[in-house]
C-alpha cells in the first residue's frame, strides 16, 4: 500500500501514514490541491508557519506508462496569493512513486532562522540532516556535490540561492537522466516556499523499493499499448517528428509568423530577430557545432517524444539543457534579445540561481521598459540575473518577480495575471489563451489549458462570432488539463497525440484504471478535472480572490497589438463565465 | 497588375529550398489572378506535408488573392510548449 510521508520542520520528524481512503484515486495535482485545500488555510502567509507545500506523484507514474515521470508541487503561492500546482519532469517523479509514496508534505517551519536540511528518503525510511556546506552556492556546483555524498542513482528536489532567500520567482529544481539541475517546477515562487520550510533538498533513493502495485494489469498494458501507438503515430510527438526534432522552440517561428509572440515586454507581437532564436536555428547549431549538442533529449526515462535538447557551446563543449521555447522566448524576443549563446546562459544562470525562466525573462523585461537596460542588451540582462543570484537589494526586487518590479519602477505595461508573469503567447491575437491567462486558478499559465493547437488555425479571428466558442474551449481545456496531464504524471505534451486521437485519450484512462483497479470512461475523467477546478477556486475564494481578479492587465484592453493591430476585446461578462456550468 | 509577396518555409520544409539561407524569404512576383490554392501549387513542397499556411499571420482560404507586400508563412505540423 501506498503511504504518505509527512516531515514536520518544526520538531524535525518525518512519519509515515496510510493514504486516507478519499486521496486514494487520486495523484498529481488532484492530489497536491485536494491537500492544500484540507489542511492549508486559504488566507495563511505563504512563507508563514501555516503553509505547506506538498509534493505528489501522478497515477501512472513509476510504472511502464510512456512520458509519465512529472512530479507535481503544490501549496499556497508567495507570488500570486492563490493555490499552485506547479510539475516538472525529470528523475524524482518516478523514484517517489517507486519508493511507495503518493506524496511528502512538509509542514511547519525551523524554530532557528536560516537553518536549512536536507531529507533523504529511502526504503529504509526519511531522515532529517543538516544541509551545511550545500548552501550559498549555485546548482551547479551544489548539485554533484550533493551526487557525490548519496550516490549518483538518486533524485535530487532542490532550491537554489533564491529559494534560500525566499525570492518570488524562485523555483524549484530536479535532476535530469545524467543528473543535471535542469529540470524545473518553476513557476509561482515555490522554491521560496521550499526555503521558508528550511528544506534545501530532498534526496530520493529509491534502490529497493517496493514499485507501483497495478491492481488491472490487463486493463493497465491495454491502455499504455494505444497511449504508445497514438503518441508513436502522430506527426507532433513520434520518434522523428516535430517535438524530437526540434523540440518546443520550433513553435518560435509559428507564433511569430502568426503575429503572437510577444516581443520587447508585450509591445509587438513579432520580433524581426525571431529566425535567430528559433527551434531550426538550434537544431542547426547543435549539428554544427558538435561535440555533446543534441536534440531528441529526453527528460526523465520512458520518455517517447524526447522533445529536450543540450546546446553547446561554439566548440562542441556543454552550454545549457535545455533551451526551450517559453525559456528562449522569455529570455530572448521579450528582452529584444536575438542570440541562441545569450539566451542560453541566461537559462544557465537560471538553473544556477535556481528561478523560473518566465518569470526572469519578464522581470528583465520589465526592467528593460523601465530602463534599467536596454532592449536587446544581452550583457546587461546577464548582469541584472547575477543581481538576483547574488541577492543584492535591487536583486531582490527583481528576484520578487514581474509584477514587483514594475510596481517598484512605476511600469503600467505589466504582463501579469494574479501577480504571475505571462508565457509566450499573447493574448491578444490568441484570446483562448487569453481567457486561460484570465481564469486560471494558478494565475498566467499556459499549461492550465494549452488552447494553441487548435487556436492557432484561427489566430486573428472575429471575435464576435467566436467568443463563446472560445469559452466553451478555454472551459474544456482546463478541466481536461487538470486530470489528463496534471493529475496523471504524463506530459503536457502528450495532449497534441490524446486529443486528436480519441484511442489515445482512451488509453490515458485505461492505464489509469489498470493502476487503480477503477472503471471510468473519458467523461468520468473530465468531469474530475472539472471538481479539482472548483475545489481550487473554492481555495482562491477563500484567500480573498474574486472575478475581479480574473482579468488580464489593463493595458491589454485599449493598447493595440502590432501586427493585428488587435486589443483583447473579450468582455468581463465573458471571462466570468468561464467557470459556469 | 503583378504582385510581390513573400513566402517564408519553416521547419521540415526548408529542405526543399536548400539554397535558401536560414530565415531568408522566396520571393516571387504573381499575376493578379493567382489565388493561395495556386501558388501552393508551384511550391517545391509536396502538398500533404503543408498544414498551416499564414497569411500576414492569419489563416486564409485557397481563394485568397493575394495584395502586393503579402507575407506568407507555410508549415508543417508542429507542436511545442
Ligand atoms: S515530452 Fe519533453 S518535457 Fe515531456 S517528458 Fe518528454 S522530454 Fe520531458
Amino acid at each position: 500500500m501506498s503511504k504518505i510521508l509527512r516531515v514536520n520542520m518544526t520538531d524535525l520528524t518525518a512519519r509515515f501514514e496510510d493514504v486516507p481512503e478519499k486521496y486514494r484515486l487520486t495523484g498529481g495535482r488532484g492530489l497536491t490541491s485536494s491537500i492544500t485545500c484540507d489542511e492549508v488555510p486559504p488566507t495563511c502567509h505563504p512563507l508563514g508557519p501555516n503553509n505547506k507545500i506538498t509534493f505528489a506523484v501522478g497515477i501512472v507514474a513509476g510504472t511502464s506508462a510512456p512520458t509519465s515521470g512529472r512530479i507535481s508541487i503544490g501549496g499556497k503561492s508567495p507570488l500570486t496569493g492563490t493555490i499552485k500546482e506547479t510539475n516538472s519532469g525529470g528523475m524524482a517523479g518516478q523514484k517517489l512513486a517507486r519508493l511507495g509514496l503518493k506524496a511528502i508534505i512538509v509542514e511547519g517551519q525551523p524554530k532557528e532562522k536560516g537553518k536549512l536540511w536536507l531529507l533523504k528518503v529511502d526504503k529504509a525510511g526519511a531522515q532529517l540532516q543538516p544541509a551545511d556546506g550545500f548552501t550559498s552556492k549555485g546548482l551547479y556546483e551544489t548539485y554533484p556535490m550533493l551526487f557525490k555524498k548519496f550516490s549518483d542513482k538518486v533524485a535530487i528536489i532542490g532550491i537554489g540561492t533564491s529559494g534560500e532567500r525566499l525570492m518570488s520567482m524562485a523555483g524549484i529544481c530536479v535532476n535530469d537522466p545524467e543528473n543535471r539541475p535542469s529540470r524545473y517546477a518553476g513557476r509561482g515562487g515555490m522554491g521560496a516556499v521550499m526555503g521558508s520550510k528550511g528544506l534545501k533538498a530532498i534526496i530520493l533513493d529509491d534502490a529497493g523499493g517496493p514499485g507501483v502495485p497495478i491492481a488491472n494489469k490487463e486493463a493497465f498494458d491495454a491502455g499504455r499499448k494505444k497511449l504508445v501507438a497514438a503518441l508513436r503515430e502522430h506527426d507532433i510527438t513520434k520518434p522523428g517528428g516535430a517535438l524530437n526534432t526540434t523540440g518546443t522552440a520550433t513553435l518560435i517561428n509559428v507564433i511569430d509568423e502568426a503575429g503572437a509572440l510577444p516581443t520587447r515586454n508585450f509591445s509587438d507581437g513579432r520580433f524581426e530577430g525571431a529566425n535567430k532564436i528559433s527551434g531550426e536555428t538550434l537544431k542547426e547549431t547543435c549539428e554544427k557545432r558538435g561535440g555533446v549538442g543534441m536534440v531528441g533529449h529526453s527528460c526523465s526515462p520512458g520518455c517517447i517524444i524526447k522533445c529536450s535538447n543540450v546546446y553547446p557551446r561554439p566548440d562542441g563543449t556543454e552550454h545549457v539543457s535545455v533551451q526551450e521555447y517559453e525559456s528562449i522566448w522569455a529570455l530572448g524576443a521579450n528582452c529584444g534579445i536575438d542570440s541562441l549563446d545569450a539566451t542560453g546562459e541566461l537559462i544557465r544562470l537560471c538553473n544556477d540561481y535556481g528561478v523560473d525562466t518566465i518569470e526572469a525573462g519578464v522581470t528583465i523585461g520589465v526592467a528593460m521598459e523601465a530602463g534599467l537596460a536596454k532592449f536587446g542588451d544581452s550583457q546587461k540582462a546577464i548582469e541584472l540575473m547575477h543581481e538576483i543570484g547574488q541577492g543584492t537589494p535591487l536583486g531582490h526586487i527583481l528576484g520578487s518577480g514581474a509584477a514587483a518590479t514594475a510596481s517598484t519602477f512605476g511600469v503600467v505595461r505589466c504582463p501579469t495575471v494574479k501577480g504571475q508573469a505571462m508565457p509566450a503567447y499573447e493574448p491578444r491575437p490568441i484570446k483562448g489563451i487569453g481567457i486561460i491567462y484570465a481564469t486560471s486558478t494558478m494565475g498566467a499559465d499556459h499549461t492550465a489549458g494549452y488552447t494553441i493547437a487548435p487556436e492557432i488555425l484561427d489566430i486573428g479571428g472575429s471575435v464576435d462570432k467566436l467568443v463563446a466558442e472560445k469559452s466553451a474551449l478555454a472551459r474544456h481545456f482546463l478541466h481536461a488539463t487538470a486530470y489528463l496531464f496534471d493529475s496523471t504524471g504524463h506530459c503536457l505534451f502528450i495532449s497534441f497525440a490524446v486529443l486528436d486521437n480519441p484511442s489515445g485519450l482512451e488509453g490515458v484512462v485505461e492505464e489509469c484504471n489498470g493502476v487503480l483497479g477503477t472503471s471510468w470512461t473519458v467523461d468520468d475523467v473530465l468531469r474530475m478535472g472539472g471538481d479539482i477546478v472548483k475545489k481550487e477556486r473554492a481555495f482562491n475564494k477563500a484567500a480573498g480572490f474574486t472575478s475581479v481578479d480574473d482579468r488580464l492587465p489593463e493595458f491589454m484592453k485599449y493598447e493595440k497589438l502590432p501586427p493585428h493591430n488587435v486589443a483583447f476585446d473579450v468582455p468581463d461578462t465573458e471571462l466570468d463565465k468561464t467557470h459556469d456550468s | 497588375m503583378i504582385n510581390t509577396v513573400e513566402v517564408r518555409l519553416y521547419a521540415s520544409l526548408r529542405r526543399y529550398y536548400p539554397d535558401l539561407k536560414s530565415g531568408e524569404p522566396l520571393s516571387l512576383t504573381l499575376d493578379d489572378n493567382v489565388n493561395l490554392e495556386n501558388l501552393l501549387d508551384k511550391l517545391k513542397v509536396p502538398r500533404e506535408e503543408i498544414t498551416i499556411v499564414m497569411v500576414n499571420g492569419r489563416r486564409e482560404q485557397g481563394s485568397y488573392l493575394f495584395q502586393d507586400g503579402d507575407r506568407i508563412g507555410v508549415f508543417p505540423l508542429i507542436g511545442g510548449g
